[in-house]
């Protein structure tokens, strides 16, 4: 019977935290800006996350993984007209890989071989993941120009890009 | 329950104070809830448990206010998902820790999280699909009082299931990068590093000379130029006798060496060695499996997302192995004549991994072993092939063919011999227009061994940007004809993601990231929910 109520009290907590951290987030999404975490660059320099900046202009931030498939088919459908997107938005895609040390030994080559323009970082014991309480890859998250996080999205279907391309030139547009 | 009560009072009154008025600084989390519904299925002899639902959930709330930070982890395990160890059960605040973070200095009190170089030594972390969760409790610092010189010192207890483990750990890591601290800007960049651990647990048995305490140091160089990365490590360990490795008083030692090479020509590659001779490193000698291990020691081999090269996974064997894996990327251009119109990429990976050559010895050692020989039993042999091209803005493949050799009696156990297989996969994905894709997969597996030969099939179908539905069948159709499928369905809202699927799971080895656990069998309902700000 003690172990029933106990638990019952805890749900209650859970739904109370719940319900503070989205009345919270509501009223303050517009407002977050990244947590000061580092990650590492390609030469394994620890890089602090609210650093990133992009002269004002918006920021997409891809959380993604050397085995995550859905991950590089955003990846590669964004490369394609990532020129594009730079000349109509101004935007930069920063690509943060959570691979640790069983795969990151492969982040570079692939990257390389593919090609891509990104800037691309390794959050190694995903300090940062956890910092923004993500649960999978692939995750968006969109910067303002003032480095604030304006939109966020779980998952990838083909056809997000040109979604995720609104909302960005809506953004950029001074 | 008294405690209950203020820690509900507290968060009420946080929560009006919140509604009243703005907040100072930021708060951050996410919510994981991940929830089964069984059945008890004939054709795969799974049993439903007595509770037929269970639900494992995550909670986590994270406060920054200017430089400090603190944060809360709520689990609960009501029952908990099949296969989770047992340890794992009812509701608690895992996380609590406070901190205090700057440019040069970043002090956690209370639960954290830390990695040593590549992990070898030392890596706690959080694998929730494995029910891995080895958070330290107790107090972690990062100093760098140059640019060019990193300090962490670390101290607690490890968590162990739903308490913290009796092993206390205590370590620290120093990092330099000597170019920059001489000030000579060069192509190159040079990193050097070192890291001790200590692991104390009590011994009260008869042994006067087993040691309760064990060390493991390591040191590591890295070297980076645009072009070419170096990382190595050397870690060496002393006697740790555990359950595992039968109480023997061997001494542990790894050596990692990963080099990557790329050129502006689209062709690139990684090269990975490592040899490794009892290095399982735990705070508790007792335990087995995923649970209160201090150290990372993944696979390193090509991690398959395709379901039937999936099959058989490779896992580390951390008494005794040597081998490595080499990956080679090449972009055919677009406009030349293999690249086509939109440039084709094409990927080879092999890999190889042998047991070390031993020597049984009569002393406490346990047995020697030949640093610098391939040992006689084949543990893991694979070579992949994957071509990826899109043929016009609506099509694109991707295919894959694998012949790998698992010696499935070395790794899950005996009872099981080698296993030979081939694997070709065929992936299409048609991009109707800027909403609506199907993504289709053909699989096939040829062995002569275990289950023989298997067969798969899987449709997919998105509609941007928020759903996505799938249905597959997976069967061993030459033993026991037994069809796993499954089905259902995704929906994306933003930063919310709700999953709903029906099917049948095999037993087998779960891996994520290279680290495995055994799931059994089992059939029935999946409801997810994730989401966070």
């Amino acid at each position: 019977m003690k172990k029933k109520t106990a638990s019952i009290y805890m749900m209650v907590v859970v739904l109370a935290l719940l319900s503070v951290s989205t009345a919270v987030a509501q009223g303050n999404t517009s407002q977050q800006k990244l947590p000061n975490v580092q990650v590492k660059d390609m030469d394994g320099r620890l890089m602090n996350v609210n650093s990133f900046s992009n002269g004002g202009k918006p920021i997409i931030i891809s959380f993604w993984a050397t085995w995550c498939k859905p991950c590089i088919s955003e990846l590669e459908s964004i490369a394609d007209d990532y020129e594009d997107w730079q000349k109509v938005a101004g935007v930069k895609l920063i690509a943060i890989s959570i691979d640790d040390t069983r795969t990151n030994g492969g982040i570079k080559s692939l990257v390389s071989s593919r090609g891509w323009t990104y800037e691309v970082y390794n959050d190694y014991n995903k300090d940062l993941y956890r910092a923004l309480g993500i649960a999978n890859v692939p995750y968006t998250i969109v910067l303002n120009g003032d480095g604030k996080v304006v939109e966020r999205h779980a998952g990838y279907n083909p056809g997000d890009e040109y979604r995720l391309l609104e909302v960005v030139k809506k953004i950029g547009k001074p | 329950m008294r405690r209950k009560i203020f820690i509900m009072i507290t968060i009420a009154g946080i929560s009006n104070v919140l509604r009243a008025q703005e907040i100072p600084g930021k708060l951050s989390g996410g919510l994981e809830s991940n929830n089964q519904y069984y059945i008890d299925d004939k054709a795969t002899q799974a049993k439903a448990p007595r509770d037929k639902i269970a639900t494992n959930s995550y909670f986590t709330l994270n406060y920054t206010l200017k430089n400090f930070y603190a944060g809360v982890q709520l689990e609960s395990y009501l029952s908990s998902l099949m296969g989770y160890p047992e340890g794992l059960k009812g509701t608690k605040l895992t996380h609590r820790f406070a901190g205090y973070r700057t440019d040069k200095i970043d002090i956690t009190a209370g639960n954290f999280y830390e990695q040593y170089g590549n992990g070898f030594v030392f890596r706690s972390y959080e694998e929730r699909q494995l029910g891995i969760d080895n958070i330290m409790d107790g107090v972690n610092v990062r100093f760098t009082p140059l640019k060019g010189i990193r300090l962490k010192a670390s101290y607690g207890l490890q968590r162990v299931l739903m308490d913290n483990g009796e092993g206390i750990v205590r370590g620290a890591d120093l990092e330099l990068d000597p170019l920059d601290l001489l000030k000579i800007k060069h192509r190159w960049g040079v990193t050097i590093g070192g890291s001790v651990v200590n692991r104390y647990q009590r011994y009260t048995g008869p042994d006067e000379d087993f040691p309760p305490g064990v060390d493991a140091w390591s040191g590591r160089l890295q070297l980076t130029h645009p072009y070419y990365n170096l990382n190595m490590e050397y870690v060496g360990k002393s006697a740790d006798p555990t359950d595992v490795n039968k109480n023997i008083f061997k001494k542990g030692s790894l050596l990692y060496i990963s080099q990557t090479i790329t050129t502006n020509k689209g062709l690139s590659a990684d090269i990975a060695f490592r040899r490794m001779e009892n290095m399982e490193f735990r705070t508790d000698r007792t335990q087995k499996d995923n649970v209160a291990v201090l150290n990372y020691l993944p696979a390193l081999t090509k991690l398959y997302t395709y379901s039937l090269p999936g099959l058989y996974p490779y896992a580390a064997q951390s008494m005794g192995e040597i081998g490595g894996k080499v990956d080679v990327f090449y972009h055919f251009k677009r406009g030349s004549a293999l690249g086509g119109h939109y440039g084709t990429k094409l990927s080879l990976t092999a890999s190889m991994y042998r047991n070390l050559d031993t020597a049984r010895l009569n002393s406490k050692e346990g047995f020697r072993a030949e640093f610098w020989k391939l040992g006689p039993t084949e543990l893991y042999n694979d070579v992949n092939v994957s071509l990826e091209r899109r043929w016009t803005s609506w099509v694109k493949t991707i295919i894959s063919y694998t012949n790998l050799r698992y010696n499935q009696g070395y790794i899950q156990g005996p009872g099981f011999g080698m296993v030979n297989a081939d694997i070709a996969v065929v992936d299409v994905l048609l991009n109707f227009d800027r909403k609506n894709s199907l993504r289709g997969e053909i699989q096939h597996l040829w062995t002569v061994a275990d289950e023989r030969n298997w067969a798969a099939v899987l449709l997919e179908y998105g509609y941007a940007p928020g759903w996505s539905f799938f249905a597959g069948d997976m069967i061993n159709y030459q033993s026991k004809k037994i069809h796993y499928f499954s089905a259902g369905g995704a929906f994306n809202y933003k930063e919310a993601r709700v999953s709903l699927s029906y099917g049948r799971q095999r037993a087998g080895l779960l891996c994520v990231g290279g680290i495995c656990r055994v799931v059994p069998a089992y059939s029935g309902a999946n409801l997810s929910f994730t989401y966070n700000f």
